[in-house]
């Protein structure tokens, strides 16, 4: 009975789903239900070969501090279910996940996995959302920019400033803009979310090196697209310069959203950086520290939820492909 | 690219050269100097503890420098850390720690990576099919969390045995490498496989050629451009994962010194009341510059030797 | 009043890489309001170049116009910046490229794409320029107007997104359609239902069609007039029949000896043509035609001969004038 909600999901949900898109006649539907139908499968993998990877090692994560008493530590490892085969941990936690529980986190010991990931969660997301949002404000406009100015000043400034932030790893890019704008000028708050405005500088540094790819491929796709002979077929039709940019920045932004789910995944990166220089109370700091602690149920249920968001939001990048192109048929 | 590779041949010879240069002790601790501003005032000092070196190259190398310039040695130019060390002489032990890491990985990466694209190439069918799905599935994973991972778990069973960087820079080295060759196994095994079916091909099997004669003489000389192409892609890869891991504190950990750690440690002292901004700045812009000639000498090479492919990608 | 398109001693070049090649070497074309003027070719002889330099559609740099003018319904497009000719692109002027398969945005409604051509030719809202649209649609003999603007371009077939593409040429009610091989990519069947629908729109709007070809089937059913081009000059100009039945240039002869004759008897097998035509940058001296020609004269090397009126209607650039064949 306690594993029944984990076959549901793992088990059930899966194969209807499969069945389901076997069955479906429109190849769109069937691939979108193929993809909800792998998520659990994805998720359920990472887990199993984290959970490999973590009792593979010895140590477990009571080692640290001082040495514990022989009984002290059977309890413990009685109480966090240390103490029973290896398989049966990992059914409990497998059943334990189907209903978003973790378990208590072995670090934090006063607090659920669960509660740390639901306190963490709302600043990562702000900070990823504001990210994204960085990366499509200042990635279009200035790809755009560049490709309509193909080979002049503007064009080579921003060609050469999409070559250095792309070089340039997140940490690096932070100090570079860290110092200047909170030390020596002090425009921007250092570290925490306390003020609204604090958000600003590790959002941007979080997305800057992502839009400096989304204007590399605005860029390349507008000149590209400029090159199509329908562009002869709208201005012969005496539509103007700004009607046929913004025909060929339609074009362009295909490949702007299939970045769009790799960004994603960039930005969950890149916010553990982000979120240990600017002392930002997210997720990404748990990680690392999980980690480091073996936390082994902390550590399990942060790669499980990124896991899952990382797919999550692939698939949503993939979703949007038909919207804005109508020739990519789901597959 | 002749200015690149000049360039990067001159941050080389730099880096082999270290032990000969008068560079300060960077691991000599000296508190009541902490945080000192980079001044060109005193240029030349004299008498400070001079770094012991070690190794077949380096000691004849620092008996050398002994030779050359005494005891007289740089002043902290670009400045001290919060323990008073020079960062001048950080910045070029961390160079030959964070640059031959990323040269080894690398290297360890192409072979895996060669190896494994050239197997499926050249077998095809099921082995291919194996092989390419097992990238897949490697490629598919959150890689970056099972690395962090994986090395806080191999770093926590190595526990408290010898804890010198070298070790630390092992497991940092198979991690990078182990999860850096799927790009290089993809470019190899499509080169192979076109290699495969080329008409040469075919002409040499017809003419009685045996398949390792085919493999050495044929295809292992037409793949070779792909394989160092994706090697010169891949070495500012692994140098930024590297420093990633190290500026985490899961990769090289003090007292080594790399630049993700010095990084590290210039984001940790940075306050506002110190606001030492050339310990952030002077080892970002050493590792912008190597990153951003590796970049440039990569996509030249990847011109020169892929023109097929370049052509296609504006 | 003067006519609708006139094209004096048109000049275009190329330049690329530090050197200009010179494409029009002096084109002359004149067009009546509701005529029809063919402009034929083999290929790379700049009857297409012609066609887009009308309207100002070649990237400028590189091409530039070095001589000549060009009056499209007396506006002259032919001085100043490309911009110049958006004064009668699409409103008085319409064009219709060869590929009907690129010819289209890939990614717009057939019926959004019409109706953004025909707001910018007139004050109305989207709704009204939805209808007109529609109307538009029908004009050019699409069934089920209604349904295809809601398709995509490539959910239509060539010969469909072709009448779409005419449709938006036309959204902008224009006196002239140029035309640039509209036919060729197209399926025979398919081709003749467009050249009908050419003719129908011409007579139902009065327009007046540059119809640009290599085909003479295509001229013969389309157009009054034909022009010949040959390496950047137009070498004869007159009546379609008269042309086709009587061609005085040897380059016209030889087209119209390479077309095959259904009532010619089996033996009497189509002559192609020698050689290639010249490459603009090696163009021979004199006469551009004299190293292919069988009637060539000495004097053909030297001079390169002018345009002479025949008769009234038909002229040619050779001294020959048709005697030596």
């Amino acid at each position: 009975m306690e594993h029944l909600p984990a076959v549901l999901l793992f088990v059930l949900t899966p194969v209807v789903l499969l069945v389901c898109a076997r069955r479906s006649c429109s190849a769109r539907r069937g691939s979108l239900l193929r993809r909800a139908a792998w998520l659990p499968l994805t998720v359920l993998c990472v887990h199993a070969l984290s959970f490999a990877l973590v009792h593979a090692v010895p140590g477990g994560p009571f080692d640290d501090d001082r040495p514990l008493a022989a009984e002290t530590r059977a309890a413990l490892e009685a109480r966090f279910g240390l103490d029973r085969p290896a398989f049966e941990q990992w059914l409990h936690a497998v059943s334990g996940m189907a209903r978003a529980e973790f378990g208590p986190s072995l670090a934090h010991r006063d607090h659920s996995v669960t509660e740390v990931l639901v306190a963490g969660a709302p600043a990562s997301l702000l900070l990823g959302a504001l990210a994204l949002a960085w990366t499509l404000a200042l990635g279009i406009p200035f790809g755009l920019w560049a490709a309509l100015r193909r080979g002049r000043s503007a064009d080579l400034t921003i060609s050469a400033c999409i070559a250095l932030l792309l070089a340039l790893p997140t940490f690096v890019l932070t100090g570079l803009l860290l110092i200047p704008l909170v030390f020596w000028w002090k425009l921007l708050p250092a570290a925490g979310l306390d003020q609204p405005s604090a958000v600003l500088l590790p959002s941007l540094c979080l997305g800057l090196p992502f839009a400096a790819q989304v204007a590399r491929l605005v860029r390349s796709g507008v000149a590209e697209a400029l090159q199509g002979e329908w562009r002869r077929t709208l201005v012969a039709a005496g539509l103007p310069e700004r009607a046929v940019a913004f025909a060929a920045l339609r074009l362009s932004l295909v490949s702007v959203v299939a970045f769009l789910g790799n960004a994603a995944a960039g930005v969950l990166t890149g916010s553990l950086v982000v979120e240990q220089i600017f002392a930002i109370p997210g997720l990404g700091a748990h990680f690392v520290e999980s980690a480091l602690n073996r936390d082994f149920t902390l550590a399990l249920g942060m790669v499980v939820l990124y896991t899952a968001l990382a797919y999550v939001l692939n698939w949503a990048a993939d979703l949007m492909l038909p919207v804005v192109d109508p020739r990519v048929e789901l597959s | 690219m002749k200015l690149c590779v000049t360039l990067i041949a001159g941050c080389a010879v730099l880096v082999l050269l270290t032990p000969l240069l008068p560079l300060a002790d960077s691991t000599a601790v000296h508190l009541p100097r902490a945080l000192q501003t980079p001044t060109l005032d005193i240029f030349i000092e004299h008498g400070e503890p001079r770094p012991t070196w070690s190794g077949p190259v380096a000691a004849p190398l620092a008996t050398l420098r002994e030779a050359l310039f005494g005891d007289a040695q740089f002043a902290p130019l670009l400045g001290t850390d919060a323990l008073g060390r020079c960062l001048l002489a950080r910045i070029f032990v961390g160079a030959r720690v964070s640059l031959l890491l990323a040269l080894v990985a690398s290297v360890a990466s192409l072979s895996i990576g060669a190896l494994w694209g050239a197997v499926a190439g050249m077998r095809g069918g099921r082995t291919d099919q194996l092989l390419m799905r097992g990238a897949d599935v490697i490629g598919a994973l959150p890689l970056i969390f099972m690395v962090i991972f994986a090395v806080a778990l191999l770093r926590a069973w190595r526990g408290a045995h010898t804890e010198t960087w070298l070790d630390q820079g092992a497991v940092l080295l198979c991690i990078t490498a182990a999860v850096s060759w799927i790009p290089t196994a993809r470019m190899v095994r499509a080169e192979v496989m076109s290699l495969r079916n080329a008409t040469f091909v075919d002409a040499a099997r017809i003419a009685g050629c045996s398949n390792a004669s085919i493999l050495r003489r044929h295809l292992l000389p037409n793949a070779a451009p792909v394989a160092l192409a994706s090697w010169t892609i891949s070495v500012p890869r692994i140098l930024v994962l590297e420093s990633f891991l190290s500026f985490l504190g899961l990769g090289v950990e003090a007292p080594g010194v790399s630049w993700g750690v010095l990084l590290r440690q210039g984001y940790d002292a940075l306050t506002a009341v110190h606001v030492s901004w050339w310990l952030i700045l002077f080892p970002a812009t050493a590792l912008a510059a190597v990153l951003l000639l590796l970049g440039a000498l990569g996509e030249n090479l990847r011109i020169r030797l892929l023109p097929q492919q370049a052509r296609g990608t504006p | 009043m003067s006519a609708l398109l006139e094209v004096r001693g048109l000049r275009l070049e190329f330049n690329t890489a530090g050197r200009s090649i010179e494409v029009l070497r002096g084109v002359d074309l004149t067009l009546e309001r509701g005529g029809s003027l063919a402009l034929v070719g083999e290929s790379g002889s700049g009857k297409s170049v012609t066609a887009q330099s009308l309207l100002r559609l070649l990237d400028e740099p590189p091409a530039r116009i070095t001589a000549g003018s060009i009056h499209i319904a007396g506006r002259c497009v032919s001085e100043g910046p490309a911009c110049v000719a958006n004064a009668v692109r699409g409103s008085v002027a319409g064009m219709v490229f060869q590929d009907p398969q690129s010819a289209l945005h890939p990614c717009t409604r057939i019926g959004a794409a019409l109706a953004a051509v025909v707001r910018q030719h007139r004050h109305c809202t989207w709704r009204e320029a939805e209808q007109r649209s529609l109307e538009l649609l029908m004009e050019v003999g699409l069934d089920a107007p209604q349904r295809r603007v809601e398709q995509w371009p490539h959910q239509l077939s060539g010969g469909l997104r072709q009448r779409v593409a005419i449709a938006m040429a036309l959204a902008g009610d224009p006196q002239l359609l140029i035309a640039d091989e509209p036919t060729t990519a197209l399926d025979a069947t398919v081709q003749a239902r467009v050249l009908g629908l050419l003719s129908r729109l011409r007579a139902q709007r009065g327009l007046a069609l540059l119809l640009i070809t290599h085909d003479l089937g295509v001229v013969a059913a389309a157009a009054d007039e034909m022009a010949v081009m040959y390496a950047g000059r137009i070498v004869e100009q007159g009546p379609v029949r008269e042309v086709l039945a009587q061609p005085l240039h040897p380059y016209s002869q030889a087209l119209r000896q390479a077309l095959p004759r259904t009532d010619a008897l089996p033996r009497c097998a189509p002559v192609s043509l020698r050689g290639l035509p010249p490459l603009p940058e090696h163009l021979p001296t004199g006469c551009a035609f004299h190293p292919r020609c069988s009637h060539a004269l000495p004097a053909c090397a030297l001079e390169v001969p002018a345009l002479v009126a025949r008769n009234a209607q038909h002229s040619v650039a050779c001294p020959l004038e048709g005697q030596g064949a």
